[in-house]
């Protein structure tokens, strides 16, 4: 029963169902793939084994007790460390946090719960998410499954990994600039990425407040559109979240038919074909086109003139609002409080504060609330936040222009496979612009998920592959279109099958 | 004051912080209340913990669009909340959530009543108020040594910030800007307009200039004013400061200024003002405030009418005294409890009676008990007394004695006039009876009387009152004895 | 951009070293960044309401939508709230026990305690 732990979420709920297994046997075999394989790939952050067995154990008894259970009865999922869980540690992979213990339940784990689902751990990422490697947690660098050298891309990259390399059934992450579609790309798995204010952000510590969504790593799309289901929908606790009409979209994908592709306007939008764009990856995307063409789809050229702004927008954005949501570390209610035994004494509030930040942040993260802080600055503020706002809504007026014409825009997710480990760290611009595909996405609260569809040759392992993801991207709140073409072009690249780690 | 301050105007704006009468805080579901043990009413929200956000109390909305439209300030359809950044241990966030940028309204004013310059005359003056926006307070803080100590339960409780145009130019039109203001908030139910407990707080931007000088003095802004007196007498004083400074060949800086009721100055408070750079942009976890028309008219229908109306009608419907009006309309209960005591008045007693029995009897009888609760008398109840003394059932002393007794024991008034058996006696035949007992027993002033010596009448009525233990009605007794007296010359 | 201003505004305490590296990074990001100086922004001025997150995503009038979305004015309490992992939290707390004089409804509230406050 070893391979249990490669089966996918809609396969695994199959065996439940038909108690051909119980889940604390699923388990079984995660907990002793997760204690041969973690070691090498470090994608969690800490596992909880025991939690783990007592909700699986809850789980059994559910499922044996009758039919008519959540989709998520049993299954075995991780969680990035970004997401409050009553009494268990949230780091957000900072020392700022490094012994805070969550207060409650954010919202998405609230709704997980109520699923029955089984934790398994929390898994790493990019210090409070600012990153794209999973370099930047301040516990540990996360290993891309492909290739132990290079990053699992970020922040989600903890996430990514662990479905990558069979440690989980699904993940959840978030995604502010592509921190769940970059590292499902790298990591040759589906990354989802709703609609803003499709899924409550309570509970999930804050990045960039107007970006941040939570998202969805999994195996296969029929996953990813199952998960969605499970956590979506208005929260009272988030004002940004929005009473949409919550699809049922495991059904949808289910039903998903090629037919649906008969004279549908798929969009390739020329500025993300452009300069830094790897040719192979290039090449991969291309034969995605012409699939898609011969089902019957128009492949038709649009512009997003304005993609050129985009990493610049996000980076001023991103940065102000993060300068600001991180003012609540000032270790005076949790986290860490600068003693007077690490050194010197402190002479004032001022120093409390500056002293306890300065040793509690990492410098990414410093880097950010400084270029942040700049931007909303007296003097500044015209030039840099109020103007990027504008530029913002001419991203969003790009897209809405792009969809009266094409029903969905297909393109790259990252314009390089895995990149090695420390290969940009040096040059933090070099590593923004590895998001440069995703970011506007985010700007545009639009939904957008990637697949892999395929792999180029690993240039620094003999025999070595790295996987590649296709973006697709759809308008607002049409999860149940965008799961519905990925699904199908799924079903004809059949990654899957043909990729063997 | 001294001698040349003649030529020298003072120029003044408020901006005014007024809590508000929610249930709830600003943007989470925690009790808004004053008292509680130290950070018993927190959540996730106001603790600012990691993940947290805030939703908006739609209650503490049609509140502040209330005290708006009430103070002629023109609402704005589409508001913004916006971050104000800077970190201080009673702000968990590190930032407040304010409007900044677009209030929720804008351009109104409050007309209010002041002297003119001779100071004799009452001129009505409108001061015009830039806007009124919402936004939370912070939490408290005690220092304690060289420890502070941190309170969040008044974390995120809703506010609405006044903030009027540099319109006033005394402390005496501030004063009255002020009570005028806090009348309107607590009629509306908005606020309880306590200033001792800071429910109710003002700063005072305060500069002067030469008159006739065009330009604008360099202001000061002073805070910490927890009462009336003290707002006019800090604004008094930093006049004169000001003038002083000029006229010694200083320069008044822009700062802020602490007013220190003890020694009655305001104080500088250099050195905490390094640098403010709030940092103000829009608050990216709440959506825009956007007002319908219907919500708007909503809160509009539900104004009530103002205490300044009130007083006019009072006037003119009542036929009351400005006097009387004033003292009946300058608490929205008493008001209330006055128009009950009208509207239930079947018997048709003179208005001008009820208002004297609330103003001269029930107010001076609460005041001497220092009641807690502030109208303990059901109107009903209070209506039974007055037909009591007014139909001359019981006389007015007994009657200030049977209220008394009404709001100490709660016994309704025939109750206890009952009980007490303090019913007067009325009835000719009753009254007959006691005249004969008196003349009885005291027959030789009797007969002196009858002889002439009328300074024995009021020996007579004395008797007859102690008889009664003073029930007797003392006109019907006079009558009788009159009629006595004559049948038996 | 005077980092030292910057610093400052954001409560970060970088030795002098780190902060000239911080600067220069910081310069050439912001080298970059400035590219949307040159956005011509003036044509959506007009439309700039159209483009807002909840006309995209909602068909309904924003009216309707005011009222549905806000909290109404009632206590509640968030079920998986526990405040007792907020004191343990704390790096200072200092507990007052307060209570009434029935021994089960006894709570330990309590302060935050934050060292030289005053200056
Ligand atoms: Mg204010
Ligand atoms: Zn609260």
């Amino acid at each position: 029963m070893d391979d249990l732990c490669r089966l996918t979420i809609s396969e695994i709920a199959g065996l439940l169902k038909k108690k051909e297994v119980k889940s604390t046997d699923i388990l079984n075999s995660y907990v002793k793939r997760i204690k041969a394989e973690e070691p090498e790939i470090s994608a969690y952050l800490y596992n909880d084994f025991e939690e783990a067995e007592r909700n699986a154990e809850a789980a059994d008894k559910i499922i044996s007790s009758g039919s008519d259970y959540p989709a998520l009865t049993g299954i075995p999922l991780s969680i990035k460390d970004i997401f409050l869980i009553k009494g268990k540690r949230t780091t957000c992979a900072s020392k700022i946090l490094d012994n805070f213990i969550s207060p409650y339940d954010s919202t998405v784990v609230r709704k997980l719960k109520e699923n029955n689902y089984v934790f398994l751990g929390k898994t790493n990422l990019d210090e409070f998410a600012m990153g794209s490697s999973t370099e930047n947690s301040a516990y540990k660098i996360t290993k891309n499954p492909y290739d132990l050298n290079r990053v699992p891309g970020g922040s989600s990259g903890g996430s990514a990994a662990s479905v990558a390399a069979d440690l989980c059934a699904g993940s959840f992450g978030t995604d502010t600039g592509g921190s769940v579609r970059q590292p499902a790309a790298l990591c040759g798995v589906v990354g989802l990425k709703p609609t803003y204010g499709l899924i409550s952000r309570y509970g999930i510590i804050a990045f960039s407040s107007s970006l941040d969504q939570a998202g969805i790593l999994s195996k296969d799309v029929t996953d990813a559109a199952i998960m969605l289901e499970a956590v979506a929908g208005f929260d009272e606790k988030d004002q940004t979240t929005r009473k949409f009409n919550v699809k049922k979209y495991a059904e949808i994908v289910k039903k998903a038919d090629k037919s649906i592709l008969k004279g549908l306007n798929i969009g390739i939008p020329a500025e993300f074909f452009s300069d830094g764009l790897d040719p192979e990856i290039n090449s991969k995307v291309s034969e995605i086109k012409i699939l898609l063409k011969d089902l019957g789809a128009n492949i038709i050229d649009i512009s997003l003139p304005d993609t050129k702004y985009s990493v610049s927008t996000y980076y001023i954005i991103a940065t102000s609002e993060a300068s600001s949501n991180l003012e609540r570390y000032d270790g005076i209610r949790y986290g860490y409080r600068y003693n007077e035994n690490d050194g010197g004494a402190i002479q004032s509030l001022d120093d409390l504060y500056r002293k306890s930040r300065e040793a509690g942040f990492g410098n990414e993260v410093k880097r950010r609330i400084i270029l942040g802080t700049f931007a909303l600055s007296a003097g500044y503020y015209d030039a840099y936040y109020k103007k990027a706002s504008l530029v913002r809504k001419l991203i969003i007026k790009n897209y809405k222009d792009a969809f009266a014409k094409a029903d969905i825009i297909i393109g790259p997710t990252s314009p390089t496979p895995a990149f090695l480990i420390g290969e940009k760290t040096a040059d933090p611009l070099s590593m923004y612009l590895s998001d440069i595909y995703t970011i506007s996405v985010n700007l545009a609260y639009l939904p957008g998920l990637s697949i892999p569809v395929g792999a180029v040759k690993n240039p620094t392992k003999t025999d070595g592959i790295l996987p590649v993801g296709l973006q697709i991207i759809s308008p607002w709140t049409t999860e149940d279109k965008l799961l519905s073409v990925a699904k199908i072009i799924e079903d004809e690249v059949k990654f899957r099958e043909k990729i063997k780690k | 004051m001294h001698g040349n301050n003649d030529s020298f105007e003072a120029v003044i704006g408020l901006e005014v912080h007024s809590q508000l009468l929610t249930k709830t805080k600003m943007f989470c579901s925690c009790p808004n209340i004053f008292g509680m043990e130290p950070n018993t009413a927190v959540c996730p929200v106001c603790l600012a913990l990691p993940g947290a956000l805030p939703v908006i109390n739609i209650e503490a909305v049609r509140l502040a669009v209330k005290a708006a439209l009430a103070l002629n300030i023109n609402i704005n359809k589409k508001s913004l909340f916006a971050r104000k950044n800077y970190f201080y241990p009673d702000l968990p966030k590190g930032y407040q959530i304010s409007q900044y940028l677009d209030p929720v309204s804008s351009n109104g004013y409050l007309d209010i009543e002041t002297e003119d310059s001779s100071k004799k005359n009452k001129i009505n003056k409108r001061i015009r108020i830039n806007r009124l926006h919402i936004e939370e307070d912070a939490g408290k803080l005690i220092h304690i040594g060289n420890r502070s100590y941190v309170d969040l339960n008044r974390a995120g409780t809703p506010l609405v910030e006044i903030v009027s145009e540099p319109d006033l130019s005394s402390a005496a039109e501030a004063s009255a800007y002020l009570k005028s203001l806090r009348e309107i908030l607590v009629y509306l139910g908005v606020s309880d307009g306590n200033m001792e407990e800071g429910s109710f707080r003002c700063d005072a931007n305060v500069s002067v200039r030469r008159k006739g000088d065009p330009e604008l003095g360099t202001r000061a802004e002073i805070k910490n004013v927890n009462s009336f007196k003290f707002v006019e007498k800090a604004i008094e004083f930093e006049i004169e400061r000001q003038i002083d400074l000029i006229l010694n060949g200083g320069k008044v800086i822009q700062e802020t200024r602490l007013y220190d009721s003890k020694e009655n100055i305001t104080r500088s408070m250099r050195g905490k003002e390094e640098a403010h750079d709030y940092r103000y942009f829009e608050e990216p976890d709440l959506p825009p405030l956007i007002l319908s028309k219907e919500f708007i008219n909503d809160v509009k229908n539900s104004i009530t009418e103002l205490p300044a109306e009130k007083r006019r009608r009072y006037v003119s419907e009542y036929k009351l005294t400005e006097y009387d009006a004033e003292v009946l309309t300058q608490d929205k209960e008493i008001a209330d409890y006055f128009e009950d005591l009208i509207k239930e008045n079947s018997n048709r007693i003179d208005i001008k009676k009820l208002a004297n029995w609330v103003i001269n009897e029930l107010l001076s009888e609460l005041k001497l008990k220092e009641s807690e609760e502030r109208m303990p008398l059901s109107a009903k109840n209070f209506l039974e007394l007055i037909t009591a003394v007014e139909s001359g059932s019981i006389n007015r002393n007994t009657g200030k004695i049977v209220l008394a007794e009404m709001l100490s024991s709660g016994k309704s008034a025939l109750e206890i006039i009952k009980e007490k058996n303090l019913a007067q006696v009325s009835d000719d035949k009753g009254i007959e009876d006691i005249v004969k007992q008196v003349v009885n027993e005291n027959q030789k002033e009797f007969a002196d009387l009858i002889g002439g010596k009328d300074k024995l009448f009021g020996f007579f009525v004395g008797e007859i009152m102690k008889k009664t233990k003073g029930k007797a009605n003392p006109k019907k007794a006079n009558e009788i004895l009159r009629k006595y007296i004559e049948e038996n010359k | 951009m005077d980092i030292n201003h910057v610093m400052k505004l954001a409560k970060l305490d970088l030795n002098e070293e780190e902060s000239a590296h911080f600067a220069s990074e910081l310069n050439k990001i912001l080298g970059y960044i400035d590219m949307i100086q040159s956005a011509d922004v003036s044509k959506i001025e007009d439309i700039i309401d159209e483009l807002d997150y909840d006309r995209l995503i909602s068909n309904e009038g924003l009216n309707e939508r005011f009222y549905k979305d806000c909290r109404i004015d009632e206590c509640k309490t968030d079920d998986t709230f526990d405040f007792e992992i907020v004191k343990s939290n704390a790096p200072s707390f200092e507990v007052q026990t307060a209570g009434s004089d029935l021994e089960d409804t006894v709570t330990e509230s309590g302060f935050f305690v934050v060292p030289q406050v005053i200056e």
